[in-house]
């Protein structure tokens, strides 16, 4: 069944056809969610999330583009709503733990160990991550969307409402970026 | 020099490990736990309230019955806001009724110890 037919179904409120979204493209949401919220419980949630809101709005979908082009859309705003969410909280307990009103210590976040990297990569892939964590939301996304996806420039360019010759831009300044940070890193690291 | 090489090639490793990375596995219960939080919304009521409240329809609604009772407030104004002769009666009527027992309080209360 092609997804056209799936939205069509979903639309008339069939709930079989909304199964078959879910099964069929879990995979692809948690795993873009997983790159950018690097945390999987946290990505489970987003992935939960975009379910949900792809339950409720897809009478929004109008079919102008491919449906998981819409997916990844929703995916990668949720996830990055996600880490805002996530850093504001934690920029309250600082400021809380500063004036005494949470005595707990603030925990630093612990490297990520994404599941699909080997064991002989899984040291430099956490550094990596690290570094792409700091990076500008824009980056960050086309980084993770053709680098941890797979997405060719283009179809990053789809899922971005941009121009190819803009995703390229955002992937050399991630790149070059994330190579600042690397040296650096190594640079007290190595020392 | 050495150590600057050795930087590079560090750099080079780290930025490649995710050359062969392979897509991570979303929890089998997705669909079941996507189910329950949207029974839990609905159940609550406020997912309902909330989805009709951000409808543009609804918001398009409410903008155009503002502007409607906007319309009917500015229509109606000039009318009721014109004194008539018997509002002008009424108001010399009750200012000549009660000043002078507001005066006769005003002594009252100064005359007491």
């Amino acid at each position: 069944m092609t997804d056209q037919e799936l939205v069509e179904r979903l639309k008339k409120g069939e709930d079989s056809a909304f199964k078959t979204i879910v099964e069929s493209y879990q995979d692809m949401v948690y795993n873009t969610a997983l790159g950018i919220v690097q945390n999987s419980e946290d990505a489970e949630d987003v992935a939960q999330e975009v379910f949900v809101q792809v339950y409720e709005s897809i009478h929004q979908f109008k079919g102008d583009s491919k449906f998981s082009t819409w997916l990844y859309r929703i995916a990668t705003s949720k996830a990055l709503d996600h880490l805002r969410r996530k850093k504001r909280k934690k920029r309250f307990a600082f400021l809380q733990s500063l004036f005494g009103a949470n005595e707990e210590e603030v925990i630093h976040t612990p490297d990520f160990h994404h599941p699909g990297v080997s064991i002989e990569n899984k040291e430099k892939a956490a550094v990596l991550f690290r570094a792409i964590n700091k990076l500008p939301d824009n980056q960050k996304t086309a980084f993770t969307l053709h680098k941890i996806e797979g997405l060719s420039y283009q179809e990053v360019a789809e899922i971005m409402d941009t121009s190819l010759s803009s995703v390229e831009s955002l992937m050399h300044r991630a790149k070059s970026n994330l190579r600042k940070m690397l040296e650096d890193y190594y640079q007290k690291n190595l020392g | 020099m050495d150590k600057k090489k050795h930087i590079e090639q560090q750099v080079d490793e780290t930025l490649s490990s995710l050359d062969s990375i392979k897509k991570a596995k979303a929890n089998p219960f997705l669909f079941t736990r996507v189910m329950a939080s949207l029974r839990q919304e609905e159940e609550t009521g406020w997912g309902r309230v909330g989805h009709l409240l951000t409808r543009p329809a609804f918001a398009i609604a409410v903008l155009f019955l503002v502007i409607l009772m906007n319309s009917i407030v500015f229509i109606q104004q000039p009318e009721s806001s014109s004194i008539t002769d018997e509002d002008q009666v009424f108001a010399t009527e009750y200012n000549s009724l009660t000043q002078p027992d507001d005066e006769g309080l005003l002594s009252y209360n100064e005359d007491q110890p």
